[in-house]
Parts: C-alpha cells; structure tokens; sequence
C-alpha cells in the first residue's frame, strides 16, 4: 500500500504529464518554428527593409485589411441567413431523410479548398452546368469567375456545418416547455423568436459567428482559387509576400496583425461557449423535443437548404462522369489501372494510401495530444487558465505559410525531420488538435469532479481513476474528436505547399495536381477522386453517428 | 496504461508510415512544380553509383527558391535545379552554392554561362513569348499581333491572358521582356494601356493556357503568354499527331524573354562530390536529349540532339534582350511592386 505522499507525488506527476505532452507538442511544432521565422522576419525590418515602406508607406496595407474584414464579416452573416434555417428544422422537428440532410450539410466543411473551389467552378464557373443550362435557354452563357459573390457563396457553403453544428445543437436542447409557455403567453411565433428564441440562442450564436468570421478572415485555398489574382487578404498576402516575393520583413509584420486579431477571436469564442455550456444543464434530452413534421414550411426549408448544399456536390459527381463531350466511367476504372511513372506522378490508388496512414497517424497523434491538454485544462485550478486555453487552441487559424517556412527554418534540429513523412503527420495533427480539445473540454468539464475524488480516496491511483471512472465518461467524445481529426487529415492541403516528396503525395495534393495537368481524362479523374475523398469523409461521419448511437443505447441500458 | 497503449499504437503506425529507414546513400534533388525527369534515367543513375535518389518539389520556381535558400546552410537537399536568371541575383547573394566547374560545360555556349563564379550550372533554356491560336485568328481574319505595340490595339481587345508576374515565371519574364522592350521610362504606361485593352490576369502559367487559351481549353482568350516550345509541346501530346501545330509563337525582336535555368550544388551537403557526378550527369547527353519532351525547354549542351518534334515545331525569339541578371536583381521587386498597382489594384 502506498503512503499517503506518493500518492499526492504521483497525482502531481500525472498532472505534469497532462500538460507536458501537449506543451512540448506545441512548442516544438508550432511555437518556434513560428518564433524562428519571426526572429528572421523582424531582423529585416531592424535592417529597415525598403520593402516595408513601400507596402505599409502606401494604402495597400489598409485595402488589405479593410477587405479581409469586409469579406469575413459578409461570409460570415451570408452563412447565418443561409444555415439558420436548417439548423432550425433540424433542432425542432423530425421529418424523413433528417439523418441525411445533417450529413450533406456537414461534409462541406471537411473538404480540401481544393475541392469546394472545383466543385464551384463545375457548377457557376465559365464551362459550369449554369453557363451551359443559361446558353441553352437563353442564348446567353451566365456565370461566375474571380469575383467576390463566388467567395462568399464557398463561405457560405464551406461553414454552413460550423451555424449548423454549434446553433443547432444548442437549440434542440431547449426543453419543448419553453416554447409552450411562450405560446400560452400569446405570442405568435415571429414574437417568441424574437423575444424567446434569440435571446436564449445569443451565445450559442455569437460563438458560432465568431468562429466563421475566423475560418473566412483566415481563408486561403478559396481566396485563392475564386477570386483571382486581384483579390488579396491578409492570409493571401501574406502568401504573396513570403512564397513568391521573399519579403519575409513584411509578411511577418501582416503574420503577427493575423495572430494577434485570431488571438482575440478564439479568447472571446472560448468564454462564450463555456458560458452557454454551463447555461445548457438545464436541459433535458434533445430527442424529447421534436415534433413530428405537420408543418409543410419546415419540411421545405430543409428540402430547399439541402438541395442547395447538395448542388456544389453533385456538380463535381457530374463532372467526374463527363468525359470529352459524352458521359463514361472512364475515370472511375482508370484511377485503379493507372500507375504513374511512379516518381512525380503516382497513382490515385497510392495517393488514397497515403491519405489513409497520414490520416491514422496524425488521429493517434491530435488524439493523444488533445486527450491530455482537455483532461489538463479540465481539472485544472491554475490562474491564467483562459489563456492557456487560447495559447492551445491558436493553431486552429493560423495562416500555413509562415508555419512551413519555420518549419524549413527550425526543424534541422535535433534531428532533420524536413522532408520526412513525420513532418507531414505532425502538421496535420497541428490542424486537428484544436478542433480534438474543443470536442473534448465540455465532456471532460461535465464530469462531476466530486466522482473523481471518490475514486481516488477510496485508493484507486490517478491512472486508475482514469481507466475506470473518467474515460468510459468521455468516450462517446472521444470517437466524435477521433473521427473529426482523422477527416481533417484527410482534407488537409496546406503542407503540400512546401518542400515535400513528391512520391508521398495525399489525395488532395494529387487532385490538385491532376486539376492542372492537360488531357481529356484528367480533369474527370480530378473529380473522381474528389468523390472518393467525399466518400471516404462520409463514410467516416457514418461511422461516428453509429457509435454515438451504440454509445447512448450503452448508457441507457446501464441506467436500467 | 491507456496511455501506453495510445503510445505503443502511435509508434506501431510510425513504423508502419515509414517503411525501411533506408540504409543506402540518398541524394536529395530539390526542384520546383514544372520539374519533371524520365523514371528510367533516374535509375540508371541508382545503379550507376548505388545510391538512392530522392525528390523534393516546392510550388513555383521563386518559392522553391526561397525554401532553399530559408534552409541555407543546413539544406534539405544536396542538389537544387532550377534557378532561372530572373532570380540567379537572389540565388549567388544568398550564397547558397558550391563552386563546381563541370567539364561539359565546353559544350554549353557561352550566352548561356551567367555565372562566371561556377555556381550555378546552366541545364535549359527556353524563351517567353506570346503565342496564338492559328485557327481562331484565321476564322476572324485577323492577324496576329507583329509587336508588344500592337497588343494595345482595339481589334487585340479582350484577347490576351498573361500570368501574375508575383506568383509566376512566365508572368515574371513577360513583365521583364515589357520592361527590355519599352525602356524603364515607358513599361508601366504600356501596361496601362494593357489594361485598358482588357488583359487577363491570372495566377498561374497552367490556369492561363488549359483554362483561358482557345487552342488548349474552353477558353476565350486566343493569345497568351507561354513558351517558344509549346507549339510542339501541342503536336506531341495530340493524339493523331497532326503536320502542323494549331498554335504558334511570336518570334519577333523585342517580343520575348529567354530564360536559363541552372542547377547547383547547396552548399552545407554532406555528399559533394556525388552532387557534382548527378550535376554533370544531367549536363550530358542522354538527359539532355530528354529535356525537350520532359519539360518542354531546349537542352543548354548543344552536343544534344532535338528531338523531331522539337526541330519542326519548336521556335526561338529573333534576337533576345539586354536587361542584365544585375539589374534585374536591383530591381525586380520595385518592377513587381509597380506592376501590382498599375494592373490589380
């Protein structure tokens, strides 16, 4: 039997360790190569680089950021007025097909840019189905390119998921008592929205919007790839500068306005959902609440809003099929013959390998992290804790740029990692670590501390405690981060930029290479293998929505 | 425990994602997107010096540049190809190559020799320039533009596409081809004048010629800027091999750009002398024989002999520019500055 002070030295050392894993994870792959680039950065601009005054001296730097506010702030309110609405239905009634209208609306999100911007293009793009449809009926071809409406709509479409998942959630918790009081009270329902609804969904809402606004203030694959080489952001200046112009002075300075205004974003998000967490205890179980589709209004707006989310996908589905000018298989036969010459061109069956064990493990490795910085911040009584919080959670919009190019700069050492596979599974961890914590706090949180203490008094050690009492608790939560960092993973394109080898190539550096090859058979194959890529993102989700199912059956059965 | 069970599977996968921490000796070759080499010729040099070739690519040519030079000192590679002479300055100021005089390089003429410092070794050339699609000029009865002058016409309205000279070569070497043409005073008002005659801007040499060319996609732009190659770059990928090229290329004097692409060995390489052997071995003559078809660009070694293709379809500018790599160098970013605000902003 153990003294009582090993037990207290083996409690601290198992804390230490909770926080050590993700520290040192973070501070090895994000904090300084991050700090190494910014050394060189701002040793420019004590040199007084001429460059930076020509870019801060003159109204580019302004333009920049007054449009990469404009641009997210519009995104971010187009998202809303176009994802409440389902969020709505899907949170208050239940009707046919609801299973799968949640699973059109929420793979957008896990796509690569690569392929929503593909897909956009399939659709509104110059040779779309709309600019063809148009000419046929009226002579006249309509259609979308470089232009901002094209990014605002991706915007829309890409973080419909983010509204969706956050609000609609919330809201189906709101126990059905809430709206009959309002109801008896006489008001209609325009007015119990307004004086019931919002109030009640404000932080749920505001958290939402926060976390859009931040995914479009930082958005590059789409800025990139709809709006042309006129349109610049911070994020796609900053590419500019540092990629292609070398002016590493001046993209360090647009780096650090970046973090500091993410920084601010993710500290007021992260308050703002631990208050409507708290405020959710009040609620009963979700299910309960439905009512069962009488109305004809809301089976229309979910009928409207997901075939709208469905039309980007099924462009690209159609696109996969049209070879030349007839309709043909021929890319979905030739992904599993073709063997590329295997140095610079590898086949798509390789690339989905490949896709499949960086995916697996950069899931070990954000599981893992994650796992150990929410049950650290969870439990712990630490001042500053909101902080260290934001610290955690700032790789989930940090610009790829300056990251890779510190990664090139810092990551010699102790060993060349540069051009190793790892590399690659450690920046798609990076991705996916934030988004495992933030899946993992309010499970973690809504552990009653006091059960906890109740095994570890009656003598079970730290790890025990774990095993048995915390982590049956959270792992419904844990299948739901597993799955979201393994699908990241999958969509992640950003690495691609950057020194790596060609042979290692993913399924989305591969679409992106076959979108910019000629041929007849390439573009359709592009997309084939963007359908893959949907396939395998929402065959995962399946599989997620069928362990929660297993896990809630579990838990009722226990209850019996 | 769990966690030793998450670690104990973590390395597994490690295991499994790296396969055979390789024990032969690996040169690593770092390049940018449009590298491209035959598979064969590359194990040929394997066998040849029992050694293990490995690739890197890095988008563009500036930003696989840049990455190298980011790396200085302790470099990810040992051999890098692909400096052009549009950013050779960067390249020598940087300091980021060894000195290697290769014995082949007799058979390379000396206007292709920039650098009298042995740095950097000239492997291919190939000159920027606007091509057009015959067929579209020869349904309108128009003619293609004879001079850049011409360009500003009103019939040549709507008609080009050229590349961003920030993100992309050809786009870089169109700008500096403007610049040699129209002297230092008169470049920027020629592109004023660009602008009002409705060129297209895009990011990328791809997006210009398979997503705007009329010859090479559904496009709606008949003149673009590319290579004096590519006309039979469009007889050798047709699938029925026709006798003449739907596209040609603009060869007159003060037209174009010719760019040199040179390789180097990063200094700080623990395998010198084997960088040396692959530097030399892509200066001879099988591999330079393969340059043309594996990346449109004519071979610096003039021992090399063009491939057919290559001899009835390929052209070169008449008479190429006078714009030193120094002054490029001084200058290129103010050019690009400049050239951002008078044709995006």
């Amino acid at each position: 039997m153990d003294t009582g002070g090993s037990a207290v030295r083996k409690a601290v050392f198992f804390k230490g360790l909770l926080f050590l894993i993700p520290a040192l994870f973070l501070a090895y792959f994000y904090f300084y190569p991050l700090l190494r680039m910014a050394g060189l950065g701002f040793s420019g601009i004590w040199a007084g680089d001429p460059g930076l005054a020509r870019f801060f001296g003159s109204r580019d730097f302004v333009s920049v950021l007054a449009f990469t506010f404009w641009q997210a702030l519009l995104s971010t309110l187009l998202t809303l007025v176009f994802a409440l609405p389902g969020a709505w239905v899907w949170a208050r009634f239940r009707f046919p097909g609801r299973g799968i209208f949640a699973l059109v609306v929420s793979l957008p999100f896990v796509l690569p840019a690569v392929v929503v911007a593909a897909a956009f293009l399939s659709l509104l793009g110059p040779s779309g189905i709309l600019a063809d449809l148009s000419s046929f009926l009226f002579g006249r071809p309509l259609y979308l390119e470089d232009s901002l409406i094209l990014v605002l709509l991706a915007h829309g479409f890409f973080n419909y998921a983010v509204v969706f998942r956050i609000v609609g959630g919330f809201w189906a918790r709101i126990p059905e008592s809430v709206w009959e009081a309002a109801r008896i009270l006489g008001a209609g329902s325009f007015r119990s929205f307004l004086h019931v609804a919002l109030p009640l969904l404000a932080p749920a809402l505001l958290s939402a919007s926060l976390l859009v606004f931040l995914f479009c203030f930082s958005s590059f694959g789409i800025i990139l790839m709809l709006g042309g080489p006129a349109m610049s952001t911070l994020e796609t200046e900053i590419y500019r500068r540092a990629m292609h112009l070398f002016q590493l002075p001046v993209a360090t300075l647009l780096a650090c306005v970046q973090l500091i205004l993410n920084f601010a974003v993710i500290f007021v998000q992260g308050r703002l959902e631990k208050r409507f967490q708290t405020a959710l205890a009040f609620s009963g179980k979700p299910e309960n609440s439905l009512s069962h589709g009488k109305k004809r209004l809301p089976v229309l707006l979910a009928l409207v809003s997901g075939t709208i989310m469905a039309l980007p996908l099924s462009a690209m589905v159609l696109a996969s099929l049209r070879v030349g000018d007839s309709w043909s298989l021929a890319a979905y036969t030739q992904l599993f013959r073709e063997s590329g010459d295997g140095l610079f061109l590898i086949s798509p069956a390789a690339a989905m390998g490949h896709s499949l064990i960086f995916a697996l493990a950069s899931m070990s490795v954000a599981l893992l992290t994650g796992l150990c910085a929410a049950a650290f911040l969870s439990r712990s009584d630490l001042r500053g804790k909101n902080l260290m919080e934001t610290f955690f959670m700032l790789p989930l919009a940090t610009s790829a740029v300056p990251l890779g190019l510190g990664f090139i700069l810092a990551l010699h050492w102790p060993i060349d990692l540069r051009g190793t596979p790892l590399l690659i599974v450690m920046a798609h961890s990076l991705v996916g670590f934030p988004f495992v914590m933030r899946v993992l706090l309010p499970a973690f949180r809504s552990v009653p501390k006091n059960l906890m203490e109740a095994a570890m008094t009656l003598g079970a050690s730290p790890a025990r405690t774990w095993r048995l009492v915390l982590f049956p608790l959270v792992l419904p939560a844990v299948g739901a981060a597993a799955i979201f960092a393994f699908t990241i993973s999958l969509g992640e394109f950003g690495a691609s930029l950057f020194a790596v080898r060609p042979e290692l190539a993913t399924l989305p550096v591969s679409i992106y290479r076959y979108l910019s090859h000629p041929g007849a058979l390439n573009y359709p194959k592009a997309m084939a293998m963007g359908v893959w890529l949907m396939v395998m993102t929402a065959g995962s989700f399946w599989l997620l929505s069928r362990l929660m199912g297993l896990m809630k059956t579990r838990s009722t059965q226990d209850e019996k | 425990m769990v966690l030793y069970k998450i670690i104990s599977v973590l390395l597994l996968l490690c295991s499994m994602a790296f396969p055979a921490m390789a024990a032969d000796q690996v040169l690593r070759v770092m390049s940018h997107d449009s590298f491209s080499m035959d598979a064969a010729h590359v194990r040929a040099f394997e066998e040849a010096h029992g050694v293990k070739v490995r690739f890197l690519k890095a988008s563009g040519t500036g930003a696989a540049l840049n990455q190298a030079i980011l790396s200085r000192g302790k470099p990810m590679a040992d051999v890098f190809y692909g400096v052009d002479n549009t950013f050779m300055g960067r390249a020598l100021e940087a300091d980021i190559f060894l000195p290697h005089a290769s014995p082949l390089l007799e058979n390379v003429p000396d206007h292709l020799k920039l650098d009298p410092s042995f740095r950097l070794t000239p492997m291919a050339h190939g000159d920027i320039c606007i091509n057009y699609d015959k067929a579209w000029f020869a349904q309108k009865g128009l003619q293609p533009p004879a001079s850049l002058k011409d360009l500003l016409k009103p019939e040549y309205k709507g008609l080009l596409v050229v590349q961003n000279p920030a993100t992309s070569s050809p786009g870089l070497g169109f700008l500096l081809a403007t610049v040699d043409a129209f002297g230092e005073d008169g470049w920027l008002a020629f592109w004023e004048g660009l602008r009002k005659n409705d060129v297209r801007v895009v990011a990328s040499w791809k997006e210009a010629y398979w997503g705007h060319f009329t010859a090479a996609s559904k496009g709606k732009r008949p003149l673009v800027v590319s290579y004096g190659a590519s006309p039979a770059a469009e007889v050798h990928f047709a699938e029925n091999k026709p006798e003449k090229s739907p596209t040609a290329a603009i060869t007159a004097k003060g037209t174009g750009f010719r760019q040199v692409e040179f390789a180097g060995i990063l200094r700080g390489t623990a395998l010198p002398e084997l960088a040396a052997l692959w530097l030399d071995w892509m200066l001879d003559k099988p591999v330079q024989e393969a340059i043309p078809l594996s990346m449109f660009m004519f071979p610096a070694n003039e021992k090399a002999e063009l491939p057919e293709v290559f001899q009835r379809h390929a052209v070169k500018l008449e008479g190429t520019g006078g714009l030193s790599s120094e002054r490029i160098h001084a200058m290129r970013e103010v050019w690009m500055d400049s050239w951002t605000r008078a044709v995006l902003r």
